[in-house]
């Protein structure tokens, strides 16, 4: 009797892991080119280098950088795309792209160092400003996050330190970079609202929950397990590391276990390339910026 | 009764301690003579064959145990699994006498030290110079470092201390007190010959507080071609001895404080170049953060044009060492990166093209070197769609991994065979 309590034990605890281990993501679609439109012109323009993918629900939003232009698509129940809604919103450089829980769109633009705010239908509502700023008042935005409050979460590179405002612009609190050498190009909140970092350089993750006042390390780095990670995001139980030389997606557990390394560099579909982005909808489904392939790919779980 | 029972047991017990004490005895004897030689004939016994040995023990200095004829120390006169029988391996053997060579609270230690190579330096058996060192003086450590020694006979401005001795101011093992084997930290250890308090030295100075510096990061502790022993590459703003171009004055409360932040600073004088690095659609990232430009460049004076912090390859490799391993490991080598040269293909500042590329088509930047026709005619660019990809041209890159692969002339694919059918299927057996 106590045996079989134990075994179950064990098993309950091990749940985590082995479904981590066991999750299997299933290429189901490719996005390439522009929605067909009136214009042939339009129809005819293949995605080109994209930085960025946002998706919420079944809306998607792709950074078509080298297009300079965000487009607007929606992943349908049977797994095709259909476009929209809403036409593509020109932007200079537009990299990591997100939205909020009213559909309004935020893109970081390269070429401006500024967070750019649109309405859900692309109409722009001017750079995103902070008010409230403590010392120092200069900002560069790297990245930037929203959480499920539409709170923004902005990895400010040149005062070292990430920067959590209201969906306003209030400032809120923010919380210093740790000392640490190497170079943070990521940040991200989870449902919880715990949020974390990635030192590109030194393969770390940092997190910090909601009250804490400084970032603490993951237990591990990921050194053994990636080349060169650029971006990242969270679901309730896991973390999701871009693998952008290594062209791959690293799973962690939020205690920064290894969970998994998941995708392989190619060209054929499900295969990535230099991939700069990734999002997580609210139904597992994952999003890919497919840059070196200039495509976007869906992945569901199995 | 009792007391004669008591003084068995005392006996057998004494007999007992005796007996241990001889064996121990004995054992340290049979130690000390593992191989049962005959009295005398320690050492001499291997001089009859290794005559030539005698010679080399009649120099000034004689390590201990070949002075003492125990060859049997190093050596195993049978057999051994080592080279030159010693009875452990090279790079260990020196180690079972002198354990402490290196210090486990070492800050630094030398290559050579650490690898157990201490026959780069000293003589096993016996040698003209003190401490069996194989060459005296600063000779011995030209010997390896010889772009070094030769920086130091042909510098116009000399560092006395240098001229006087390495080990005036690095220790030759290892140091618990400074990186690069420094007896103290810098500017301790200056500090220790020059005076900081004379109104020259202040004057010279600027009047700043440098006894608190760093001295190395305007000055070449081996000599240097410029006066002051400064670093051949000056930032104008040092040679022309305005400091508080940059710092703030020295009488205020903190005076090698910057009076900006990372990048800004430097765009006071190198608006143009900062400028048009931010006009780009992509910035090389650390440029815009709290470090800024110094995270390559040295702020004050450097032996490296440009004033870079090191040789470029060892700089982006500190950020970048996946693309420079991967290099390594290929069995290929793209030369720009194996002669150092990561500017080629990619721009250090920013750049509009993807990976900080020169220039927007990858196929430009591989004909900046290559000639195509002469490698292949395999089509390629804007009409030669990739059948894996149709979103993707056919490019070098579509072969061949910039900084190298596992296989031969940095092939994704191990075979020509193999390589050609991922596109062309139909051929696939």
């Amino acid at each position: 009797m106590m045996k079989n309590i134990v075994l179950i034990a064990i098993l309950l605890l091990s749940a985590p892991a082995l479904s981590a281990e066991l999750m299997q993501f299933k290429h189901l679609v490719s996005i390439y080119k522009y929605p067909e439109s009136n214009d042939p012109k339009a129809a005819e323009i293949k995605i080109n280098q994209p930085e960025g993918v946002a998706c919420r629900g079944k809306s998607i939003l792709v950074s078509d950088t080298a297009n300079a232009r965000l487009q607007p698509y929606t992943l349908q129940d049977d797994g095709s795309i259909k476009p929209g809604p809403g036409a593509g919103i020109q932007v200079a450089y537009p990299m990591h792209v997100r939205m909020n829980s009213k559909g309004d769109i935020f893109v970081l633009d390269g070429k401006q160092h500024k967070i750019l705010r649109m309405g859900a239908t692309g109409e722009a509502k001017g750079n995103f400003e902070l008010e409230g700023v403590p010392a120092p008042e200069a900002w560069i935005p790297k990245n930037f996050a929203i959480d499920a409050n539409d709170n923004m979460y902005i990895l400010d590179v040149f005062s070292s330190r990430v920067l959590v405002a209201s969906p306003e612009g209030k400032f809120q609190r923010q919380i210093v970079f740790p000392a640490t050498d190497g170079f943070f190009s990521d940040l991200t909140v989870d449902p919880q609202g715990t949020i974390f970092i990635l030192n590109s350089i030194t393969s770390m993750v940092y997190s910090a929950v909601p009250d804490d006042k400084a970032f603490s390390p993951l237990k591990s780095g990921l050194k053994d397990f990636v080349t060169f990670p650029t971006s990242l995001t969270a679901d309730k139980q896991y973390l999701y590391i871009v693998d952008q030389f290594g062209s791959g997606i690293v799973i962690l557990g939020k205690d920064g276990t290894v969970r998994g390394r998941k995708l392989k560099m190619g060209w054929k579909e499900g295969e990535v390339h230099y991939p700069s982005d990734i999002c997580l909808n609210e139904e597992g489904e994952m999003f890919i910026a497919d840059r070196g392939n200039n495509r976007v790919q869906i992945y569901t779980r199995e | 009764m009792k007391n004669e029972g008591m003084n068995v047991r005392f006996k057998l017990f004494s007999a007992l301690i005796a007996v241990c004490v001889l064996g121990i005895i004995a054992s340290a004897g049979a130690q000390e003579n593992k191989f049962r030689l005959k009295p005398g004939a320690q050492g001499k016994n291997c001089l009859t064959c290794h005559v030539d040995l005698q010679d080399k023990l009649k120099l000034p200095f004689v390590h201990t145990p070949v002075k003492a004829g125990e060859c049997a120390s190093c050596h195993n006169p049978h057999a051994s699994s080592h080279g030159k029988l010693l009875a452990a391996d090279t790079n260990k053997i020196c180690f079972t006498c002198h354990p402490d060579v290196v210090s486990k609270k070492a800050l630094s230690s030398h290559k050579v030290v650490a690898e157990g190579n201490c026959i780069k330096c000293h003589d096993p058996h016996a040698a003209k110079n003190k401490f069996n060192l194989l060459e005296s003086g600063n000779n011995l450590c030209f010997g390896c470092h010889k772009d070094m020694g030769d920086a130091v006979k042909t510098a116009k401005f000399k560092h006395n201390p240098v001229e006087r001795g390495c080990l005036n101011c690095h220790n030759p093992h290892d140091s618990d007190q400074a990186v690069s084997l420094l007896k103290d930290k810098v500017p301790a250890l200056c500090l220790k010959c020059h005076k900081t308090g004379t109104p020259v030295f202040q004057k010279q100075h600027m009047n700043y507080p440098v006894a608190k510096a760093r001295c190395t990061s305007c000055h070449n502790p081996h000599g240097s071609d410029k006066a002051g022993v400064l670093y051949t590459n000056v930032h104008r703003p040092v040679a022309n001895k305005m400091c508080n171009q940059c710092h703030e004055d020295p009488t205020s409360a903190n005076p090698f404080a910057t009076k900006k932040t990372g990048y800004e600073l430097c765009r006071g004088c190198h608006s143009q170049m900062v400028n048009e690095a931010f006009s780009k659609n992509r910035i090389h990232w650390p440029i815009a953060d709290k470090k800024g430009c110094i995270h390559c460049h040295n702020p004050h004076a450097g032996p490296i044009k440009g004033l870079l912090k090191a040789k470029m390859i060892d700089l982006c490799s500190e950020c970048h060492a996946d693309a420079i391993e991967q290099q390594k490991r290929s069995p290929t080598k793209h030369a720009p990166i194996n002669e150092g040269m990561c500017t080629t293909c990619h721009a250090p500042h920013a750049s509009d093209n993807v990976l900080l590329f020169q220039q927007a088509s990858v196929i430009d930047i591989c004909l900046s070197c290559h000639n195509y026709s002469l490698h292949s005619t395999h089509p390629i660019g804007a009409k030669a769609l990739d059948p894996r990809n149709n979103n993707v041209m056919v490019l070098c890159t579509s072969c061949h991994g910039t900084h190298g692969t596992e296989n031969k002339h940095m092939l994704y694919y191990p075979t020509s065979t193999e390589l050609c059918v991922q596109c062309h299927v139909e051929h696939r057996r």
